[in-house]
């Protein structure tokens, strides 16, 4: 069986891809966790990858009008800087696609124990969920309503008196989304979700600690300039690291990767820069003690791309 | 007023090259605790878009030291550095609450932690990626801000 119930977190916590999924159900204010066969997680690779497979199979939905949200931390999400977090979406038969959010929300949801969190249902009047550890809230959150993203954050940090406290706002001031679903302010305006928190007090373990390191270092040297990815120059500074991939540009490598594939790749990992294939696949085999060759990454990628568009896979 | 080590070296944060990605406090954590959690990090990266590290500055007079009901806190003989006897601490956070620079910790379970900057070697520096961090003497470390000040004297961040 690859998807199952099972009761709380992840009593160990760990960078691998072991896929614990917190389902919270806003319409009759209930939640309960899922466990992911790790095979098909580390399939899929983590973050974007493993919510593109349970949209395409209906996993931990089967109602068309859940209107599932997915928040995905990837694979390295909180063992490096930079570590993103996907966010999919789906609304009714139309996928509202795929956001790489920022920040440590995602290190610290897989700190508390999870590897995804999926929103379904709509509440019907403003929530806020709170995620401690494996104990979750859904708290009221007609407070905070009206609120923006940045008094939102510093609210609940402050009623929670805990400046760890990692928060993702959803909801615009006042719900100020337009009822079209069309963004994802829309989605969780109608869902009358204003945030959801986290906070984690589990560490992630790293398999190997000095290949962690060596690989750490020499992805260093492309944040310091020294290294070119696809004529893109890291510009380290106070200034947001900006970096582009070129459509079509590909990094050595082999079998070397479309820039549109490279950047499923990196979604998924949620690491958005490595010099070459290999430093990244040192990466995660020390992160994760699984060791990807570049034909698994090209396979995952194509399983993605199908789940994502809709097709199937062996 | 007593005796000023001016040849200590402590670990300097140039807080204008900070870029706030946050690998210290990975790397600190994993050094001190052997796993990841930055809520464990004894030098913690606060702000948004102005990042801004914070750990212990190691006071020639420290207020912790002073106000410690049960002086767990101690300056090292042999390194100079403050540090916390972690068997005689009773979680009070008297330091938490007297330092005015946020420079010592209460982690995640509930021990009171500051840097000490690995016992001279500070795991952070090496890892840094934009060479905000180092260990130096303070006035090592001031001249090297008046020579970068000089240098970039239109960019060295913004002061309002």
């Amino acid at each position: 069986m690859i998807l199952k119930q099972v009761q709380g977190c992840r009593k160990e916590i760990s960078g691998i891809p072991i896929g614990r999924m917190l389902v919270v159900d806003l319409t009759n204010s209930e939640w309960h966790s899922m466990a992911i066969d790790s095979e098909t997680a580390a399939g899929f690779l983590g973050g974007r990858g493993v919510s593109a497979y349970l949209l395409a199979r209906r996993c931990g939905f089967e109602n068309r009008h859940a209107e599932p949200a997915l928040f995905s931390p990837g694979l390295l999400t909180g063992a490096i800087p930079f570590g993103q977090t996907a966010l999919t979406t789906f609304s009714g038969s139309k996928s509202m696609g795929v956001l790489s959010l920022q920040g440590l929300w995602g290190g610290e949801l897989k700190m508390a124990g999870f590897d995804h969190i999926m929103i379904t249902g709509r509440s019907d009047t403003p929530v806020a969920v709170k995620i401690t550890n494996g104990h979750i809230a859904i708290d009221d959150a007609a407070e905070i309503w009206d609120q923006d993203c940045r008094a939102t954050g510093e609210q609940i940090r402050s009623l929670e008196g805990d400046q760890n406290l990692q928060t993702m706002v959803l909801a615009g001031p006042g719900g100020t989304g337009s009822g079209s679903m069309e963004t994802l302010n829309d989605l969780f305006t109608v869902k009358k979700l204003k945030a959801i928190s986290v906070r984690g007090t589990g560490g992630l373990k790293i398999f190997d600690i000095p290949g962690y390191k060596k690989a750490i270092r020499e992805a260093l040297l492309l944040f310091a300039g020294k290294h070119e990815l696809n004529n893109c120059v890291i510009k380290p500074g106070r200034e947001q690291v900006d970096i582009t991939f070129s459509a079509g540009r590909q990094i050595a490598g082999d079998p070397p990767f479309s820039g549109e594939e490279l950047q499923i790749i990196l979604d998924c990992l949620g690491f958005a820069r490595a010099p070459d294939i290999e430093s990244m696949i040192s990466l995660i085999y020390s992160i994760t003690g699984r060791r990807y060759s570049a034909e698994d990454l090209a396979g995952a990628v194509q399983r993605i791309m199908l789940a994502e568009t809709g097709g199937t896979w062996e | 007023m007593g005796v000023i080590d001016r040849k200590r070296k402590n670990l300097i944060i140039m807080h204008e090259l900070c870029n706030g990605c946050g690998l210290c406090e990975i790397i600190c954590a994993l050094e001190h605790e052997g796993y990841i959690n930055r809520a464990c990090s004894r030098i913690r990266t606060t702000g948004g878009l102005r990042p801004f590290p914070q750990i212990c500055l190691q006071c020639d007079q420290p207020l912790c030291l002073e106000n410690c009901p049960v002086s767990a806190i101690e300056r090292s003989a042999s390194t100079g550095l403050l540090t916390v006897d972690d068997e005689r601490c009773i979680s009070c956070r008297c330091c938490v609450i007297t330092c005015p620079f946020g420079g010592t910790r209460e982690d995640c379970e509930g021990r009171m932690v500051r840097c000490d900057l690995c016992g001279g070697e500070p795991e952070c520096t090496a890892y840094c990626p934009t060479g905000a961090l180092s260990v130096s003497t303070v006035q090592d470390a001031a001249g090297r801000k008046r020579r970068l000040f000089a240098s970039n004297a239109d960019q060295c961040g913004d002061w309002d």
